[in-house]
Formats: structure tokens, sequence, C-alpha cells
């Protein structure tokens, strides 16, 4: 079985920074990722914490300020026609060649506001087609099909109308609909959906991400996710890569990371989810804030906000250790080397994780 | 069109009828209430003074002046200059004159409103370089400045002491006498314009669909020409209110100073005269054609961008 | 690289793997120092070079336009037939005009003349615009709505329009000049002060002082100048180089100060008439004109990016 998944993407040390008003900022910090053919991972973490950078740089859209420092972002695919597997780093191609090959034809992307991603001036019908008539030189008609194919795979109703009508005349949901078929119009291998949901309302909020995972089981697609939203996680990954201030500090499948964390930093995030079960008054939060990553940072990123920080943990950086017993676990702190104390996650995440198992292998 | 644009346009019609009245209705008035007469010969006595007003009807009662004067109106009939070019129609002074001054205006407008966009374009695509900043000098010198300045930097220069444009307008050279004036006027459209076209482009092009369109993996000229461009010059529609209002002022003065004979010239030459009936004439000409153009403006914007709907708001 | 070999790398201290005890300085979060937003906003006007060129140049002129005319031998309305036209030289040196009045001295006494005319117009017309937007707002309803009509029908007028009509009926000087200058410009006034007036009543505070007794009116008012107070700065800014411009149009158009009297726009025209003969006696007003615009321009361009931060670093 391990040895049928097929490879798409591999990230490999990957260091991003921008140049800014303030000097240079190290956005993202050796960042490690694999991508496998029909899988779903999830990058998680706050805000600023380089998730969106990555996966921007991964479709060759950083800012004209930012900049690839060192790395590679390996693609691989069978060629359309010849069916021979092809190997290209993303960081080495050209603006042109990222341009006709990748964006939208590879890889492709769900942005976080539908309300403000589509063109208000250019109806809906034309926004789907023009990929396709631009990377595929379809005919009019030939994208006007698929566009109607497209839109009755998202589930908009009543396709034709649609095509005619302008952004503003749909809803939000209506919106980010229309946003996926666009993505699927160049049948991409790999869908990058950066906080798909996050402005939308919440009823409408799980109808997208099914809609997502349908259609990734209907087309065999590989999809990142980039989310600050737990609850999202728990849905739709099958890995998830934890990510902190430009690195990645905990990566595992779904059940290692929910039910075995290991960073402090995961049992924080957990910790702060608020749900419907615990009774708890006060919500907890991680305290302090990310840091300025602006400044070179020494030790471990986290450690300052750490309350179980060993002293190592200012002066080296932890290396990514494994957790004994699995393959996909990973951990970057120094709790998991053998001389550290042993350190328990906190009493009350343990019931809150227990709970959830409960009622995770009830609804099974 | 939809109903509720048709309605829209009505409306706006009426409101416009209404203001013209209003307009018309105050600068009567006030043009009756004007120091100095037209009939200013000194040799004239009382009586012969008092006979000519009679001709003139300047006698009767304000209200009854006014209704005569509205009749005329309405079947074209501006009365009759009483000082300025003696007995003369007013219509067909003004017929004879407004012609040059749109054409000024409607060029310079023109002229202005591309070389603006194309600066104003480059500006934005190479922000923060070279031609960013020559772009923005050049538009705040040309808003600040206003076309007069411009109207004699050029006709020292080119006129005086080049010699390469004529320094006078002759109606035997229309378009190569206009030169001058319509460059001198175009100044203030292009700063404003290649002003606002730059902060527009460059809002659009840091907007998510901008974004997106890169992620549909289209070429930057695609991207720039179907997709940013169009969002950035529909705005520009909602400026060229203020820049028609700059456009007749200017019309104005650079007439003046290059003797154009438009109608600002008559307008400036018959308030000096006191000429009653055609600075009526000219000033509600100027109005009423600000208030078309506005009207005209409005109900353009609410047709090419569709996320206007004409009528919905109110 | 596996595991055990990435370990070896390091030298650990035996202190290395025990607990960091540090919880106490976990609870604070970092807090950037608090800075208020006016030294805020100074520094990004300070870090707008065409903006300090702007105040730099404003304050030498005013300076000039205050001292200049005391501290000459000359007076600006000195009639001196004997000197007629002398091109500028160590004893006048601006040369004189066609009347043989020293120009240096004119110039400062109109360039004084012309700011005062501007900046007291628009003080008026900030008190206008102020009250008219305050009793708008602040009574809503049919007064409100009779009132936004008034000022949709004035608004329509072109300002050359309405400027021309004033003039004429009120016999043109410094006061009657000021008026009419105030009354074009107080509308953009009066529509930021409504806005802010309907948006301050609505807020929890002032239903709740009304709820207890409390008249909301002086509430409101004191409420409404702090909020209004950054884009009143950008608007009276922005106004003054349009009331000098208009100043000097209304000399062009004939309607400017009578004679005696100096100012940028007297200047420039009297120096028209005598272009070809006699360049310096308008080049050196429209010089000096010229960089006054600019500067109020760059002036308040500076302010708008520095106070709107709605404009701020696109």
């Amino acid at each position: 079985m391990e040895q049928q998944r097929e490879r798409i993407l591999k990230i490999r040390n990957l260091n991003i920074s921008f140049k800014t008003g303030n000097g240079k900022v190290n956005a993202v910090r050796g960042v490690n990722l694999d991508l496998y053919k029909g899988e779903t991972i999830a990058i998680v973490g706050e805000s600023g914490s380089g998730k969106s950078v990555t996966t921007k740089a991964v479709m060759g859209l950083l800012a004209n300020n930012g900049n690839i420092d060192s790395g590679m972002i390996e693609y691989h695919w069978n060629d359309e026609y010849t069916g021979e597997p092809k190997t290209v780093d993303i960081c080495q191609l050209s603006e042109k060649e990222l341009q006709s090959e990748i964006r939208g034809r590879k890889i492709a992307m769900v942005f976080q506001d539908p309300m403000t991603s589509l063109n208000p001036t250019m109806t809906i019908g034309k926004q789907i087609m023009e990929p396709m008539i631009y990377h595929y030189k379809k005919s009019k008609k030939e994208a006007y099909e698929k566009a109607l194919e497209l839109l009755e795979l998202v589930g908009i109703t009543d396709a034709e109308k649609r095509m005619k009508n302008y952004p503003h005349q749909l809803s939000g949901g209506m919106r980010q609909r229309i946003v996926i078929a666009i993505a699927l119009s160049c049948d991409p291998y790999v869908l990058i959906c950066d906080e798909p949901t996050t402005a939308l309302d919440v009823t409408i909020q799980a109808k997208i991400l099914e809609l997502i995972q349908d259609i990734q089981k209907k087309k065999q697609l590989s999809v990142i996710y980039i989310t600050h939203d737990l609850g999202v996680v728990a849905k739709v990954a099958d890995y998830v890569n934890v990510m902190y201030a430009g690195k990645i500090v905990e990566t595992g499948t779904i059940d290692e990371i929910f039910y075995d964390p290991r960073h402090p930093y995961t049992w924080g995030l957990l910790s702060s989810m608020p749900d419907l079960d615990t009774d708890d008054d006060v919500l907890y939060t991680i305290p302090g804030s990310p840091p300025n990553l602006s400044h070179e940072v020494q030790g471990d990123a986290f450690a300052p906000r750490n309350e179980f920080a060993l002293n190592i943990d200012f002066k080296e950086e932890p290396p990514m250790f494994e957790v004994p017993g699995s393959k996909s676990h990973k951990v970057a702190s120094w709790l998991m080397h053998p001389n550290a104390p042993k350190v328990e996650m906190p009493e009350s995440l343990k019931k809150r994780l227990q709970k959830m198992k409960e009622k995770g292998d009830a609804k099974e | 069109m939809s109903k509720s644009t048709v309605r829209y346009i009505l409306r706006r019609l009426v409101i416009s009828l209404i203001t013209l009245f209003v307009i018309l209705v105050v600068l009567f008035c006030m043009v009756r209430f004007l120091p100095g007469s037209p009939i200013n010969n000194e040799h004239l006595s009382d009586a012969q003074r008092a006979a000519i007003e009679a001709s003139y009807g300047l006698n009767l009662p304000l209200p009854q002046q006014f209704v005569k004067y509205m009749s005329g109106m309405l079947t074209g009939d501006f009365g009759v200059s009483m000082n300025l070019y003696r007995d003369m129609q007013v219509s067909s002074l003004v017929a004879t004159r407004a012609p040059i001054s749109f054409f000024l205006g409607l060029s310079a407008c023109i002229l202005g409103t591309l070389v603006g966009i194309l600066l104003g374009v480059v500006a934005a695509l190479k922000k923060n370089t070279i031609w960013d900043t020559l772009a923005t000098v050049l538009s705040v010198i040309g808003v600040s400045i206003p076309s007069f300045v411009f109207a004699m930097l050029i006709l020292m220069i080119f006129g005086t002491n080049l010699h390469i444009l004529p320094t006078m307008y002759s109606s035997s050279q229309p378009i190569y006498s206009a030169i001058m004036p319509i460059i001198a006027l175009s100044m203030s459209v292009i700063a404003n314009v290649a002003r606002f076209t730059r902060t527009e482009m460059i809002s659009v092009l840091n907007s998510d669909y901008i974004m997106l369109a890169k992620a549909k993996g289209l070429s930057r000229k695609d991207i720039i020409l179907k997709h940013a461009l169009r969002n950035t010059l529909i705005p520009i529609v909602t400026i060229l209110g203020p820049i028609l209002v700059n456009l007749m002022t200017g019309t104005m003065v650079v007439e003046k100073i290059c003797s154009v004979p438009g109608l600002g010239l008559l307008l400036i030459n018959s308030i000096q005269a006191s000429d009653y009936n055609v600075i009526l004439a000219c000033s509600f000409l100027y109005a009423a054609m600000y208030i078309i153009m506005m009207l005209v403006i409005d109900v353009s914007y609410g047709i090419i961008d569709p996320r206007i709907r004409l009528g919905k708001d109110e | 690289m596996t595991q055990s070999e990435a370990l070896k790398k390091y030298q650990f201290q035996p202190e290395d793997f025990q607990l960091a005890q540090h919880r106490d300085a976990l609870e604070v979060d970092q807090v950037m120092p608090a800075r208020p937003a006016w030294k805020d906003s100074i520094n990004l006007f300070l870090r707008n070079k065409g903006a300090v060129i702007g105040i730099i140049c404003i304050v030498i002129i005013t300076l000039f336009a205050i001292f200049a005319p005391m501290l000459s031998s000359w007076k600006y309305d000195d009639i001196n037939t004997s000197i007629q036209n002398i091109s500028p030289c160590a004893q006048h040196w601006f040369g004189t005009d066609t009347l043989g009045r020293d120009l240096w001295v004119r110039l400062w006494q109109g360039t004084r003349i012309s700011l005062f005319v501007a900046v007291a117009a628009i003080l008026i017309d900030v008190v206008i615009g102020v009250t008219y937007g305050m009793i708008s707002g602040y009574f809503g309803g049919k007064v409100d709505s009779v009132m936004q009509r008034i000022q949709e029908v004035i608004n329509s007028i072109p300002t050359l329009v309405v400027l021309t009509i004033l003039l004429m009926v009120m016999k043109s000087n410094l006061f009657t000049i000021i008026m009419a200058l105030a009354f074009t410009e107080w509308i953009g006034m009066s529509r930021i002060t409504r806005a802010q007036v309907l948006k301050t009543k609505e807020e929890e505070f002032v239903l709740a002082s009304r709820t207890l007794g409390a008249g909301s009116f002086f509430i409101i008012f004191k409420e409404i100048l702090p909020n209004i107070y950054s884009q009143m700065i950008i608007m009276v800014m922005m106004s003054i180089p349009n009331a000098i411009f208009y100043e000097a149009y209304l000399s062009f158009v004939g309607l400017g100060l009578p004679i005696p009297e100096a100012s940028l726009g007297t200047l420039i025209n009297d120096g028209f008439n005598t272009l070809t003969i006699t360049p310096y006696q308008m080049t050196i007003p429209v010089i000096v004109f010229s960089i006054l615009m600019l500067s109020f321009n760059l002036v308040g361009d500076g302010l708008r990016d520095a106070l709107d931060p709605t404009m701020k670093e696109m």
C-alpha cells in the first residue's frame, strides 16, 4: 500500500524572505513537505506563520519583494501523451514557464474571500471559460459546454442563467463555488485552498468543504488546505502540518496530531479550540505573540511562549524528532530528546482529546 | 435597459430641468439688479434713454419681462444684444461662438484623458521607478498650475519666441491655431486623469481578483488588458465631472489669452459691457452644458459598470 | 540523515534539559509602546519631501508678503510717470509697471492680498459649511431633505457662473470677493459635517445621554469637531489654492479688485496686456503664483496621506 502512493509535490528546506521597510523578514525557514496523489494535507498555524507564503511559493505567486532564498519545490507528473514520469523544480522555472505550465493547469488555488476574488466587471461564464481558452486553446463552444458542466459539478443550479451573471448578483457561498469551478477548469492535479471557508457563513462552510471533498474523490485531486481552524482540519485532512514562525513544528496523520500531539504549540492550539462540550469558563489562549521574524531567531522560536521550555530551547533550534513507532509523526521539540524530562500534555487537554476520540469512534 | 434605469434617468431629467429653471430665474433677477445700464452712451438725454429702454422692454415690471423672456427662449429667441453687438440676435451670436468653445473643450478632454490614462497606467505598472516619479511630479504640477499659466507659457515660448505656433486664433486656420489652447487646456485633464488612474490601477493590481487571474495562469499582458484595465477605467468616469468644471473655467481664460472668439470671450466682453441678454444667455448655456454633461456622465457610469444599478439606491 | 546522526552535531550541557522556569514572564504580552496618532501623522508628513518643500515655500512667501512691502522705500500705489516700464534693476528689483509703480513692492503686496483673500474666504466657508451640515444632519427629516435639495441645485451651477453673477451684482471689492469665494466652496465641508453628524447621532453615548434628558445638540457638536478636524484640515489645504486661482480668474474676467489695489491676479492680468513688450511684468507674478499653488497642493497631498488612514501608503 505504502509503495503505491504517488508523490506529487516534494518541498525540501524551503527558505523565503521578504524585503520590507523594516529590513529582511524570514517568513519561511526550512520547510519540508510532501503531497501524495489523492491525499489531503492541512497546514495549520497562526496568521503570519508562513503557511500562505509557502503555498504562494508553490504557485510562483510570491509578492514582488519576496524571494526564495534556498530550497526546492519538486513537482512530479506523468506526461499527458507519453505517460512517462517527469519532474521539475518550481523554484527554478521562469515566470513564463510557471505561468503557462504550472498555474491553473497543474496547480490551482481557491482563495479566502469569495467576495473580492472574482472580477466584478466580467461575467461568471467568461471568468470560468477564460483559462480553458487560454491554456487549451478550446473553442468558445467547447469552453462553454465545459463551464456548464463545471457549474453543475460545484452544485450551481440554473447554470446557463448564472453564466451571464456578474459576481455581485451572487451570494458568498455561490461565489466560492464559482471560484472552485474556475480552479477546476483546467483539470489541475493539485488544489490549494487558502482558508476557503473563513469568510463564509457557518452554515455554508460545511457544504463547501463537502463539495471540495466530493470533487477531490471524483477527480483524484491532491488538496492542500491552509487554515487556522482546527475544526476544518479535523473534517478534511489526511495529514496535518503545524506551522509556527515559518517552520513546521509537528507533522503527522490526523489521528496522530489530534489524539497524540507532542509539541507544546500543538497542545496550545488544541486547547484554544472552542467547542461545545467543555465546561471551562475560560477559553485557553497561548500567552504572548508570535516572534518578529525580521530578527534572527535564537533557538526555538516558540520557547518564549512555551511554559515547558527547556534551557536548550533558548540556545539551539530543535531538529525534527521522529516519534517512536510512527513513520509519519515528527516533532521539532527538544522535549522529544531522550535526555529531556518527561512532560505530559495538560490534564484538561487530555480529557478533551479523550472526549473527542469517544465521539469520533461513536460516529463511525 | 431595465425599468428602474429608465425611471432613474427620467427622474434625473426632471431634477435637471427644475435646476435649470431655478438657475434661469436666479440669473434673470441678478442680471437685472446689475449696477450700470447697457444703455450707457453719455450723449443720450434721459428721455432718449427711457425710449431706448422701453424699446427693449426694460421699463416693464420684472415678472412681465421674465415671462416675455421665457416665452421667447422657448422659441429659441434669447433677445438681442443691447450694447456689445448692437441689436444682433443673441442666439446667432452664441451659435457662432459656442461650437468653437465646445471643440476646444472636447478636444482637450479627449486628448487629456488619453494621455492621462497612458501616464497613469505606466506609473502604476512601473511603480517606484523613475517613470513613476516622473509621472507623479508631472501630475502634481498639472493639477496645481492653472491652464492660463500654461497658455501664457506656450504662447511665450512657441508663439512669441520660436514663432512655431500662431499667437492668435484665426478663423482661417481653425485647427492649426487651436493647437495651443487645446494643449494648454489638456494639461489639467492629463494631470487629474493620470493621478486617478495610477491610484486606481495600483489598488486594482493588489486586489484578490488579479491574484486569482494570476493563479489561473494568464499572461501578464492578458491580466492587465482583460482584468486590470477595465476595472481601472470605469471609475475614471466619476472624475469627469470635476474635470469638466476645470475645463469650463479654463476655456474662458484661455480664450481670452489666445483671443479665441468662443463663448468664454463673449461672456467676458459682455460682462465688461453690462450686456444683459448676452450675459444671461452665456451663463445659462454654461450651466445647461454642465448639467447635461453631469447627467450623461451619471447615466453612462450606471451603464458601463455592472455593479451600479441606477435607481435602486434611493 | 537519520535522527541519531542529526543529533551528533550538538554539544549538550548538563543543564540543557532542565525546564527553564520562566512562567511569570509568559503571561506578559509584548505590546508595542503606545504612540499617539498625531505623532505618526507628523512623522508621515515629514517623510514626504514634497510636502516639506511646500511648507517651506509657503512660509518663505508668506514672510515676504508680510515684510517686503514694509521694508521697501516704495509704496505699492505710488504712481510715477517718469519711471514707466523700467526693466528689473538695482533700484527697482522687479522693474516698474506702465504707471511707474515699483513691481517688487506690488508683487508682495499682491501676494499678501491674494493669500488674505484665500485664507479669509476658506475660513468663512468652513463656518458656513459646518453650520449648514450640522443643521441639516441634526434635524434630519424634512429639514434635511429640503436643505439637501437646495445644496444639490447650488452644486449643479458651475462655480464660474456663480462667481461671475455674484460679483457683478455686488460691486467687486476685497469684502465682496471674499464673500463670493466663500460662497462657492462650502459644499464639500457641509457634506463631511453632515455625514459625521448622522454617524454620531446614532452612537450609544448620545442615545444614552438623550434618554437621561441631556440636550444632544451640544454633545454632538463637541463630538463632531474632533472627528472631522483631519478632513477639515485637508479640505482647507485643498481649497486655498482653489480660492487663489478663482481670485486670479476674477481679475482676468475683469471682476477683480478695483484699480490701485494689487493681487496676484491683477498683476498677472496687467502684465499680460503688455506681454510682448515687457514680459517680466507678467512672468514674475506668474512664477510666484505657480509656486504658491504647487506648494499648497503638495502640502494638501502630504496632509491627506498623513491624516487620512484610508489613503495611507498605497
